[in-house]
């Protein structure tokens, strides 16, 4: 009963936001609904199995939710507040709002943040101002160097029309293994410090809890996918196919490319950066910045950039002031 | 999903060997106009209406064409940008094939008398149209396969349709001087001239939107 809250979120991951990665595909009608929800659901899940624990393990450092009640509180407050921003039309990330239910989890519980964790969660919040900028700069570079391809190689306009809707649809399928790897964290981090499944054996390979979650949560995304994400996919890639395709698919790639690097754990010299899981859409609102100034465009949309710095904010806040009212309550009604 | 590939890539080749049939169609049926202007001229009757009969078949065959790959494009077969700039490709070259028709069919209709001093222009203005028809039609080929190319053949055009409008201008000018001519009949004339000088701009307005649409596509 308790893991209901995880499915909750991570339908309403895949509903909201999971539907970024093939929304243009979609909305240019070259590619069926039905296809870029299998696809989608394939590399979210596989993207999530094999690559998703080292972001979940980060938000367990972060703070540990010691009950399956809390656990399920904190996922019903992500996924609501999820819920509530994309119908706002705000570029929501799971990512924020489970890390501000986990610090509101914290306050209740402590009563502050704990010492170990401030150092993690600065790292995390530096991440999240970086990763938008880093997928400009990404998308900035591959523009430039798509123009050079494209002059010095000059394609028919046929060849170059099958070129873009494969390129559309390869980077959708790399889009959602990114997405699965480093978002996955967001549905199922709250229940990584539960003993919930006994490691299952097949074989030579030992299948653990922290992979089992990672399946679970993958299928919760599937079903957000499958019911409620066409609308979302049709809005969001109207929105980018005004840009035309080259835009979106170097945005995408951009994105995921971005999305991808942060769903491992990378060593510099002393330091180590862990798995971070960071909000996909502010990642794709970067890159699609970052062709912009690529092709010269001054003016950047001030509203969009507002929308992201309300968003960066309210999220976390809104969930960890929702989380903390909620154990609050549940716990004076114990 | 390979079967979906393969079939989506196979449309679109079906789609542009289409598009390159209407592209010749219409050639042939410029040089078809030329000749119907030489039989008008020469007053051969029989061969004038033998030649505007296959004039009003190859545009009925135009148009069919052009409603397939229409509704091809509108299929899922290609990207949006790519079926705007087909479409807008189609839709003005089609104005040729449509000012052919209209011409020979008001030539019949009206059977104006043609003064001998004008037939030397006349001939020279159905010549320059069928040049640029074809030079337009190598623009159009350009766009499908290269569209870097396209720039050259528009000033190309630019150039003939600039040599048409001399042509023209002297046409008309030999009308309104011939005095012996009443102005209802010089007016008929004026008419013939313009329709005729017409497909010369329709071509060079085809060149024009072909370079915009190839400059987008090079970045």
């Amino acid at each position: 009963m308790w893991l209901s809250g995880g499915f909750f979120l991570g339908w309403a991951v895949g509903a909201n936001v999971a539907a970024t990665v093939f929304a243009t595909a979609v909305a240019a009608r070259m590619l069926r609904f039905s296809t870029a929800v299998e696809l989608s659901i394939v590399f979210i899940v596989l993207g999530g199995f094999i690559n998703g624990p080292a972001a979940t393990e980060t938000l367990n450092r972060l703070g540990p939710v010691a009950t399956l009640p809390s656990a399920f509180t904190l996922a019903v407050v992500s996924a609501a507040v999820i819920t509530c921003m994309s119908a706002l039309g705000l570029p929501v990330s799971a990512a924020q709002t489970g890390v501000g239910a986990l610090l509101g989890y914290q306050l209740f519980q402590q009563g502050t943040i704990s010492t170990p964790a401030q150092p993690l969660l600065r790292t995390i919040m530096i991440t999240w101002i970086c990763a938008p900028v880093f997928s400009a700069l990404i998308a900035f570079l591959l523009y430039k160097a798509t123009v050079q391809v494209f002059r010095r190689l000059p394609m028919p306009i046929f060849l170059m029309d099958q070129a873009l809707r494969l390129g559309l649809i390869l980077a959708g399928c790399y889009g959602a293994w990114a997405f699965g790897g480093n978002n996955l964290a967001n549905v199922v981090g709250f229940y990584a410090s539960q003993d919930l499944f006994a490691p299952v054996h097949i074989g030579p390979w030992v299948i653990s809890q922290s992979r089992i979650l990672a399946l679970l949560g993958g299928f919760a995304i599937a079903a957000g996918i499958a019911s409620f994400s066409h609308r979302v996919m049709l809005t969001l890639g109207r929105d980018l196919v005004k840009l035309d395709a080259i835009t979106a698919l170097l945005a995408i790639l951009a994105q995921a490319l971005v999305v991808d690097f942060l769903a491992h754990s990378w060593e510099f010299g002393k330091h180590t950066l862990p798995a971070i899981p960071i909000s996909v859409s502010q990642a794709l609102v970067g890159a699609i910045l970052g062709i912009g100034m690529a092709r010269g465009i001054q003016t950047i949309k001030l509203k969009i950039l507002g929308n992201i710095i309300v968003a960066w904010i309210t999220a976390p806040v809104f969930s960890a002031g929702l989380s903390y009212l909620l154990l609050r309550l549940a716990h004076r009604l114990a | 999903m390979k079967k979906y590939f393969f079939s989506l890539f196979g449309k679109q080749q079906e789609i542009q060997n289409k598009l390159l049939a209407y592209i010749e169609h219409t050639e042939t049926m410029a040089l078809d106009m030329e000749q119907a202007v030489g039989a008008y001229l020469s007053l051969d009757e029989p061969e004038f209406s033998k030649i505007r009969a296959r004039i009003d078949e190859m545009e009925h065959r135009l148009d069919l064409l052009r409603r397939e790959i229409e509704e091809e494009i509108y299929g899922r077969h290609l990207l949006p940008d790519t079926r705007g700039d087909i479409l807008v490709l189609l839709e003005s070259i089609d104005k040729i094939p449509n000012r052919i028709q209209a011409l020979t069919r008001e030539m019949a209709l009206q059977r104006v008398q043609v003064p001998e001093i004008l037939h030397p222009s006349l001939r020279n203005l159905a010549e320059r149209d069928v040049k640029i028809v074809q030079v337009m039609s190598r623009a159009a080929r350009a766009f499908l396969d290269k569209p870097d190319q396209v720039k050259p053949q528009a000033r190309e055009l630019s150039y003939y349709e600039h040599e048409g409008d001399l042509i023209e201008q002297e046409a008309v000018a030999l009308t309104f001087a011939d005095n012996s001519l009443q102005l209802a009949h010089q007016l008929q004339l004026h008419r013939l001239i313009d329709d005729l000088g017409s497909i010369c701009d329709i071509a060079e307005d085809v060149g024009d939107r072909l370079v915009i649409a190839a400059l987008k596509r090079i970045l």
